[in-house]
């Protein structure tokens, strides 16, 4: 005898997902209520991103976020870079250890890391801020880098470098017109990455931001301390769609990559054909 | 003729293992050659070392009278042709030929004529804007070949080119590439593990063994004269009966005794001396049915198994001691298993190494790990 209606781990499933996304949810339609008190729903309006946006805090410190955000995402893709350069001709021991470091950055927790920078700058005297946030997200951004990069180094073989060696290109052309090129891909999803783990970070720019240096996630940590405002559903809001179109990019890119190493110059050329 | 490469005591050794040891070779300008060998024998090593992609532990590589040994890779006068052709996958067909000239800042309207001679040259012309993952594999080692030649290295090193192509399409490169070598003039360094590739095409060949050089010599030579039970072997069946030396000619050729046969004079490596163990070889296809006359060894031996090839059959014969011989006859010999027949080879088509089994198992055996 068959039951009618759904299998229970069907309804299980749906039940998770509705306790995961029914906040965020909630979060948008508050960011477009007319209610002030965020209690019943009294109209649509877009008064609240105005607001948000005229909020001289609010952009200055989305003008912070950015800038650690794109710094922090440099260091740790040149990092990577130059770690999985490293790590091609690297001895079976030092890879093991070169895997360990790169792992607990993302296993061990952040606060640990925090807590742990905080610690060592206000030891050498050295000011908390902007420069003191990019190094915190250098820690966990580079270890990300360097795994999405490690997997590109994985696949590809040395020969083409050879190759270029042997047409007569020194190291450093055998990086720009080979190396490079075909590390591309990786590069572009992990920068993307980087990005969106930079911009929603709390705990480090927390712990290292000192008191002029503010990120936008902190700030809207600060603001609910007093009360929720429809204005903090519209800035969360934002930098949700901020974080899902990276994210959109580099599922694309991934999904969209052509056999071989052509990545986005190989979307490039399906595009001129 | 001038020496184009000249290999002095060449050797690379990983940890304890000696890749490559002692080579020493000199190869003539113009010339085709080819290295060859089981795969862990050190060829692919040794071209590479050629290449500068590897550094040799000790010995001396110069081309051209020229010590390359320290160079790097781009400073050397000579370019390769990788096994898996090893081409930009980001770069069009064009501008994976024009990469070398590129590097050596050569102008944009020279570059475009080369390129394009080139792509002639390998019958490539008007796929230059293509990708290379748009091209076949026999397109795409057509553009490996050309993107070396543009240079116009002094040598040009082939480690395998062929390797990754089906049977039909290697036989009509390996013309196309004996062709254009010949139109080139530029000395080929010809990497493969398949012996009839290389007798196809080339001058010399070097037979190659752990590391060091078993024989060089023509293709002919290491056919018909092998030094060795391993490279009699290695480049091709051979029927071996292990014998004994009887006595030495006056004319270097021997009087072999082999049991079951009789004593049987027959040519051999120089040097062996009476009342050694020797083994006499003969080639299948010197060995024929019902053959009797002057100058010939005879005997009678029973079918045991026939393998119909086409143009002609492969059969397994057993002679009255129980050796088993093989032998290849014209197709339309009609022979079955179980039938009796003569046997018999000329005396010409023998020839006589020392006895060294080890050697033959190795050159059997096939799975041997690939070298680094």
């Amino acid at each position: 005898m068959r039951r009618r209606g759904p299998k229970p781990r069907v309804l299980f499933t749906a039940l998770v997902f509705v306790c995961l996304y029914a906040p965020i949810l909630l979060v948008i339609v508050f960011s477009l209520n007319k209610d002030a008190q965020l209690l019943h729903w009294e109209g649509f309006t877009l008064e609240w991103y105005k607001q948000a946006f005229n909020d001289e805090a609010v952009r200055k410190n989305l003008g912070i976020s950015v800038q650690v955000a794109v710094l922090s995402t440099a260091i740790s893709l040149v990092l990577a870079i130059t770690g999985g350069l490293w790590y091609r001709n690297a001895t079976g021991r030092a890879r093991a250890w070169f895997d360990a470091m790169t792992y607990s950055r993302i296993v061990l927790p952040e606060v640990v890391f925090a807590l742990g920078l905080f610690l060592l700058f206000s030891e050498l005297n050295i000011g908390l801020g902007v420069g003191a946030i990019v190094v915190g997200h250098v820690v966990f951004n580079s270890a990300y880098a360097t795994i999405i990069m490690q997997a590109r180094f994985a696949t590809m073989s040395v020969t083409l470098e050879e190759a270029a060696a042997d047409l007569g290109a020194n190291r450093w052309r055998v990086f720009r017109r080979v190396t490079l090129p075909l590390l591309t891909p990786a590069i572009v999803v992990a920068g993307l990455l980087c990005l969106t783990f930079s911009l929603d970070d709390v705990i480090t720019s927390q712990f290292l931001g000192g008191t002029d240096a503010q990120t936008l996630p902190v700030l809207v940590l600060g603001k609910i301390r007093l009360h929720v405002t429809p204005e903090v559903n519209a800035i969360g809001t934002g930098l949700m769609l901020i974080t899902l179109l990276t994210f959109l990019i580099a599922g694309l890119i991934t999904l969209l990559r052509p056999t071989g190493a052509g990545g986005m110059l190989g979307l490039g050329r399906k595009a001129a054909e | 003729m001038s020496t184009a490469i000249a290999l002095r005591d060449l050797r690379k050794v990983y940890g304890d293992v000696a890749a490559v040891d002692r080579v020493d070779v000199e190869i003539a300008d113009g010339e085709f050659f080819s290295l060859i060998g089981p795969s862990g024998c050190g060829k692919t090593t040794t071209l590479r070392m050629i290449a500068g992609l590897v550094d040799p532990t000790e010995g001396v590589i110069e081309v051209h009278g020229r010590d390359v040994t320290t160079l790097r890779p781009h400073k050397r006068p000579v370019n390769t042709v990788f096994q898996q052709y090893a081409l930009f996958p980001h770069l069009s067909i064009f501008d994976n030929v024009a990469f070398g000239l590129q590097e050596r800042k050569v102008g944009k309207a020279e570059i475009a004529t080369r390129v394009g001679e080139m792509l002639e040259l390998v019958d490539l012309t008007g796929r230059g804007s293509a990708k290379p993952a748009q091209l076949s594999g026999g397109q795409q080692q057509r553009v490996a070949l050309a993107r070396a030649l543009v240079l116009e290295p002094e040598v040009l090193l082939l480690d395998e080119p062929l390797g990754a192509l089906d049977l039909k399409l290697r036989k009509q490169l390996q013309l196309q590439l004996k062709r254009i070598q010949h139109e080139v003039g530029i000395t080929f360094v010809y990497v493969t593990h398949d012996q009839e590739e290389a007798f196809s095409m080339s001058d010399r060949v070097a037979i190659m063994r752990g590391g060091l050089i078993e024989q060089l010599g023509t293709p002919r030579d290491v056919y018909q004269r092998p030094a060795t039970e391993f490279v009699a072997d290695f480049v091709g069946v051979s029927n071996r009966r292990p014998g004994r030396v009887t006595s030495v000619e006056a004319d270097g050729r021997y009087a072999v005794e082999v049991p079951g046969l009789g004593t049987i004079p027959s040519a051999g490596v120089p040097g062996l001396s009476e009342g050694q163990p020797v083994a006499l070889i003969v080639r299948p296809e010197s060995v024929l049915v019902a053959p009797e006359g002057a100058g010939r060894t005879s005997v009678s031996a029973q079918v045991l198994d026939v393998a119909f090839m086409g143009p002609h059959i492969s059969c397994v014969v057993e002679t009255p001691d129980g050796v088993s011989m093989t032998l290849i006859a014209d197709g339309h010999e009609t022979l079955a298993a179980g039938d009796r027949c003569d046997i018999g080879w000329a005396h010409a088509a023998t020839w006589v190494l020392p006895l060294d089994a080890e050697a033959a198992a190795e050159a059997a055996e096939i799975d041997e790990p690939l070298e680094v």
